[in-house]
């Protein structure tokens, strides 16, 4: 071999080896270290039933901007759900969570809570407003456009004789109280009978459901959150059939659908959950990257009946598909 | 050479700093991180096991002070889709995997993914294959079997048709003649459901004509559909239907409603909330329960004792050949 080639290996050879520690080790260019953010969710429900199309955007967020989750549920459904929340939070920080993200049980009580404590991470409220003062951004149902579309809709399709009963287990929420002005109002000025029936026990639902029926009158039920519309409904075509009672209500989960489908429930109010979850994570990673607090958004307003609910956009909202 | 001594000592002693350093983290554990994956969240049976999953898992917490943070993806029948979530677990530190497989005859893949990142898995409901399962050591099933639950769903036939056989063998000919509603078309449980809700049948001296079945995927949607169907092809010639899941056996029961037919000699498998409702009411012959609790605690036992870094309580989980936990699961009539 003469000189030349001998060059020519031994410089292929290095190259090779160079090449070969280039794209195996960090040694000539590091790797950018992609950052994990901890973000928490914690939420009013003691599980995630009415929370599925929620997680659903949150994990698309999730997936697209580097997040670790953690979606919090409370223990029970006792009388201290402010303070299980306030203890949850206080964990969460605890072990990491760099945002939280927060469906308040009380609006009011939490914020309360929440300006006593000293919290240095984004705050991000869903669901319903949280009056906190250092509250970043939220991303919320338009709750009084949903209180006014279920009341055109009763309107439309109910006897003015018909007495309207609202159905809620507690209304600690802000955006519940919104609903329900803006539905009892509505309804009224529409001419309607509307009563509010409201209690915190276990199994209210049903007891109010029992002395409304025992009247034996049409009459229409309106469950004013998705876990009073499922009771509702469910007590209504176990007990006393849907031929006396109409049942209108807002909010979803797959029961709620398959009871609309077989017309066991007239229409429910919705707003976009998956659009909720991937924002509500897009705001939290917003609020930890850049200066400035990300704009607020209200959720656009869907009626669903059985009509309606596989026509092309209701669908991608009630089944979306990541 | 006092040198090279002396770099050894060093390196010596950083090895049993980071040693200890590990060890001592390992110690102060105050939370740990299940990502669990599904097959399907639709699937009734599955659901509702995570429900009670979920409610376990806040006792446990509660119980041992340890904050449990679980993550349910899923797997949306799609084996790439759980792989992803699978990769997604393990990048973000996860300390055990919980894993329902979509597709049983690919649980190497997720094996071997979890093996080299050294997290625990445990799978569950869908069992992968056995050579798999003794890849690693850190693997474990936690099911019924599907065997025995076929077994007990023609005993039960078997304990209606001799106690009321009117009822059962509808047109009195000494046979039972029989549809059958199956789940997957490659599912292991599926095709062992079948075969041995027949062969017990047999095995029990009932005579048996198979009019019809078919594959309605674990759906009570399908389901409910191929029975309406089969009411308009078959008539009154079916006189049981024997189903591989309660799901199944819910659409056969919502076929028979829109018709407007009596007609409640229907069998599932599971016992789901939904299931032995419809048995309480009326509407089904039966069902075998597989204690849904009980699966969701020794998923999490097991997820607990292993991202813990503890031993498993055989005296409460008897492991059988080293791997699997069984389920012990009933006949329920109402």
């Amino acid at each position: 071999m003469n000189k030349p080639n001998k060059l020519f290996y031994i410089i292929g050879f290095i190259l090779l080896v160079l090449l070969f520690l280039m794209s195996t080790t960090d040694l000539f260019f590091q790797e950018r270290d992609v950052p994990v953010y901890a973000i928490s969710v914690i939420v009013d429900d003691t599980t995630d039933d009415f929370w599925l199309n929620y997680k659903k955007g949150m994990d698309q967020a999730a997936g697209e901007f580097n997040v670790d989750i953690s979606f919090v549920t409370l223990y029970d459904n006792s009388n201290e759900q402010n303070f299980q929340q306030t203890e949850l939070i206080r964990r969460e920080i605890e072990d990491g969570a760099q945002a939280l993200v927060i469906a308040a049980a009380d609006s009011q009580k939490l914020a309360e809570s929440l300006n006593e404590m000293v919290l240095d991470v984004p705050v991000i409220a869903i669901q319903t407003s949280l009056p906190y003062q250092e509250l970043d951004s939220s991303v919320l149902p338009d709750d009084s456009e949903m209180g006014q579309m279920l009341a055109d809709e009763i309107s439309e399709c109910q006897s003015r004789d018909e007495h309207v009963y609202i159905l809620a287990l507690q209304l600690t929420q802000d955006g519940l109280k919104e609903r329900c002005h803006q539905l009892e109002r509505a309804l009224t000025e529409a001419g309607f009978q509307v009563s509010l029936l409201t209690g915190e026990e276990p199994g209210i639902i049903e007891t109010l459901v029992q002395q409304v029926t025992e009247r034996q009158e049409k009459c229409v039920m309106v469950g004013l959150d998705a876990g009073s519309l499922l009771d509702t409904a469910s007590c209504v075509e176990a007990y006393y059939g849907n031929y006396l009672v109409s049942v209108y209500g807002f909010g979803y989960n797959a029961q709620i659908l398959s009871m609309v489908e077989s017309e066991k429930i007239n229409g429910t109010v919705i707003s976009d959950d998956y659009v909720m979850g991937y924002q509500s994570i897009e705001k939290a990673v917003a609020c930890l990257n850049m200066p400035g607090v990300p704009a607020s958004g209200r959720l656009n307003t869907y009626l669903v009946t059985k009509d309606l609910m596989y026509e092309d956009e209701l669908s991608r909202i009630l089944f979306p598909i990541s | 050479m006092k040198k090279i001594i002396g770099a050894g000592v060093l390196l010596a002693a950083a090895a049993i700093f980071w040693i200890y350093g590990r060890g001592s983290t390992q110690t102060q554990k105050t939370s740990i991180k299940v990502g669990i994956s599904i097959y399907r969240q639709d699937d009734t049976f599955i659901s509702s096991m995570m429900g009670s999953l979920e409610s376990y898992a806040k006792t446990l917490e509660q119980e041992k002070n340890i904050k449990i943070s679980i993550d349910i993806s899923d797997g949306n029948e799609n084996q790439n889709t759980q792989n992803e979530q699978v990769e997604r677990y393990i990048s973000l530190g996860y300390d055990v995997l919980c894993i329902n497989m979509v597709d049983r005859a690919e649980a190497a893949t997720v094996i071997d993914k979890a093996e080299a990142a050294d997290i625990p898995v445990i799978f569950f409901n869908r069992e992968p294959v056995e050579e798999d399962m003794y890849r690693w050591e850190k693997l474990y099933y936690i099911g019924s079997d599907a065997k025995e639950q076929a077994v007990l769903q023609g005993q039960m036939i078997l304990d209606a048709l001799a106690s009321r056989p009117e009822e059962i063998d509808i047109n009195q000919d000494g046979i039972l003649q029989y549809a059958m509603l199956e789940g997957e078309i490659r599912h292991q449980d599926s095709m062992v459901r079948t075969e041995w809700s027949v062969q017990s049948l047999k095995d029990g001296g009932a005579s048996l004509e198979k009019v019809t079945g078919g594959i309605a995927d674990w759906e009570r949607a399908q389901a409910s559909a191929m029975v309406e169907q089969w009411l308009t092809d078959y008539g009154d010639q079916i006189e049981i239907i024997i189903c591989n899941n309660d799901d199944m056996a819910l659409g056969a029961v919502d076929a028979m409603a829109r018709a407007g037919l009596d007609f409640h000699n229907i069998v599932g498998i599971d016992g789901t909330p939904a299931g032995i409702q419809a048995v309480d009411e009326g509407k089904m012959l039966g069902t075998v329960v597989s204690n849904l609790d009980l699966h969701a605690q020794a998923i999490m036992d097991f997820a607990y004792a292993m991202a813990m870094g503890q031993e498993i309580d055989i005296e409460k989980w008897p492991l059988i050949d080293g791997k699997y936990i069984r389920i012990p699961q009933e006949i329920y009539v109402g």
